[in-house]
């Protein structure tokens, strides 16, 4: 699983790092993919799938790290308030 | 006579309702620096999403961003790129920060790093970066927002009037109601100048031809359509953008300021759309469609800066008023989260920790309000230099790259065992030394300040730690083995699973 962490963020770099073709001469032609220019398609599909990354990222990571710290927060509330009627 | 009149309407009413915010926020104050600096960490989603976007994105925005593209065309369609990175460092570093803010405490950035490294000389370099680097950004804001008032009203709202009405009720506004009324403040100066930046984009689009929009412009100005190459000059202002998101004091505080992960989660998957696909496209559309004949009469590179204000004073002199509302926001709304950090680390970092460790909690919210009334009139006073009136995004860009020389720094405390004390010391200084000096020397190398700064102080920070004798100290232990456990639970017991199965 860690392993599949760090594919994704590396993925997610890559594609970043590709945004940058364009300034190399690659992928920067004036042709067109639908109504934009080469080089405006090929960023804004990088930025679509870093996007859809970033949503994994969040479903498979971020959220069930979220959701184990409100689970602790809330055991811990409910020990302070069972301590606190224990002592009454 | 009646667009001025027209503008000073809708100021007043747009400053009305700002003013309602703050006061309703600041009734729910206390007398304590984490409820005065950081809204009592308690902003949930919409609110965090809101202060995060609108504190980063300003009249840099709505203004020089705009006109870069028109200058410059899809070689800064990178601004879309990086804006996306922003959503992965609120789980990659975002995370990590609040998990540590609400485990120690922790207020500012400086008071981490000295935790970390137990280095106070630490602290006080990360407090004197931290409010160097705001002060360039805040500045933009400040002649940006008054910039644009001059130019629609063609010259009838002076320059210094403009400064003077931002920074009196920024300063008064912040003071007031601080970080709680700095983040609804956001809210709603968000929501407003995100509206306004939409349809503007729209209007745009339909008014250079609609789906052929960008065709239309190859007849025109087809440079602007295919990239200029530059890679080190894009590079420059791209590391400091995307990296300044998570680093810069203000936006370190707002994760502090954040409920729970959730709400830092949930946030994260908001950003690439409100950051990258509104924000960021939305300038470039509007950028690059300027070239169309006749939709902003008067347009050239000289005066780019200003190219919404001047196709509404051509168009819809009345509406514009509204869009010059929309940059006050902008600007506002970034300059009061910078204002409210900056005096945070005056008085905690600085004043508190070096001066009367004895402050109360109350006197600290007390003295912080003082920190915010002296840094305003520093910036108002700043503002009518002639070096704070050049184009917005050079300017801002040199805050940004100031504030990534303490990425080596604050990256070993949150994600590197190794990292040293000595290490980050000399990797913030040899940075600084780097970017100063290709700032103000031409550099043989291709980089610029930015990208010389943090690519000397990497590697200053990196060989210096390992050939440091110290180990890793009991607390950078114990933060890191924190984080791994809190961030990485499942993941661990995976491992062991996997392991045991094996």
């Amino acid at each position: 699983m860690r392993k599949t962490h760090a594919t994704i963020i590396a993925v997610f770099f890559v594609a970043y790092a590709a945004t940058f073709l364009p300034n190399f001469g690659i992928f920067n032609s004036l042709t067109w993919i639908g109504p934009l220019s080469l080089p405006m398609a090929w960023v804004i599909g990088l930025n679509a799938l870093n996007t859809v990354l970033v949503i994994i990222v969040y479903r498979r990571y971020f959220r069930p790290y979220a959701e184990r710290m409100a689970a602790e927060e809330t055991a811990l509330a409910q020990t302070e308030t069972d301590t606190k009627e224990g002592i009454r | 006579m009646g667009t001025t009149i027209m503008t000073l309407v809708v100021l007043f009413v747009f400053f009305a309702v700002l003013g309602l915010i703050t006061y309703r926020a600041s009734r729910s104050n206390k007398a304590t620096p984490d409820d005065f600096f950081l809204a009592n960490r308690g902003l949930g989603t919409v609110v965090l999403l809101m202060t995060t976007g609108a504190s980063f994105f300003s009249t840099w925005t709505l203004l020089g961003a705009i006109g870069s593209y028109y200058r410059e065309g899809v070689w800064f369609i990178a601004f879309a790129a990086w804006t996306v990175v922003h959503a992965l460092f609120i789980w990659l570093f975002g995370a990590r920060i609040w998990q540590l803010g609400r485990q120690f405490g922790f207020v500012t950035p400086g008071e981490l790093v000295e935790r970390y490294y137990g280095s106070p000389l630490l602290r006080t370099l990360f407090a004197v970066v931290g409010i160097v680097c705001l002060v360039p950004v805040m500045l933009i804001q400040v002649t940006g927002g008054a910039g644009a008032l001059t130019s629609l009203t063609e010259g009838a709202v002076p320059y210094w009037v403009g400064v003077t009405l931002m920074g009196v009720f920024v300063g008064a506004m912040v003071a007031i109601s601080g970080g709680r009324g700095a983040a609804w403040g956001d809210t709603f100066m968000g929501v407003f100048f995100g509206t306004v930046l939409l349809l503007i984009t729209l209007v745009f689009v339909f008014g250079s031809g609609g789906f052929d929009s960008f065709r239309n412009i190859s007849e025109v100005s087809p440079d602007v359509l295919v990239n200029q190459g530059n890679f080190w000059g894009i590079f420059d202002t791209a590391l400091g953008l995307g990296l300044a998101f998570w680093v810069m004091p203000h936006m370190w505080q707002k994760f502090y300021s954040a409920r729970s992960p959730l709400v830092l989660a949930k946030t994260s998957l908001l950003t690439p759309f409100w950051n990258s696909w509104l924000m960021a496209l939305g300038a470039l559309t509007i950028g690059i469609l300027a070239h169309y004949p006749g939709l902003v009469p008067g347009l050239s590179a000289d005066n780019s800066d200003q190219t919404i204000p001047l196709f509404f004073a051509a168009h819809a002199p009345l509406l514009g008023s509204i869009v010059i509302a929309a940059i006050i926001a902008a600007a506002i709304s970034t300059i009061n989260s910078q204002l409210l950090t900056s005096a945070n680390i005056l008085t905690t970092d600085l004043y508190k920790r070096f001066v009367n460790q004895g402050l109360t909690m109350r006197g600290e919210a007390y003295v912080g309000r003082i920190a915010v009334g002296g840094l305003t009139i520093m910036v108002v006073v700043l503002a009518f230099t002639p070096a704070a009136q050049g184009f917005l995004v050079p300017l801002s860009s040199l805050g940004f790259a100031i504030a990534i020389q303490m990425c080596p720094a604050a990256f070993g405390a949150l994600m590197w065992r190794g990292a040293t004390r000595l290490g980050a010391i000399a990797s913030l200084i040899a940075g600084l030394s780097a970017l100063t000096l290709v700032y103000l020397v031409d550099s043989p190398l291709p980089m610029g300040p930015a990208a010389s700064g943090i690519i000397t102080g990497s590697v200053v920070f990196v060989v210096v730690s390992l050939l440091d004798p110290r180990g890793p100290t009991p607390i950078q232990h114990e933060f890191h083995d924190s984080l791994i456990r809190k961030l990485y639970a499942n993941q661990n017991s995976a491992d062991k699973t996997h392991a045991e199965k094996s």
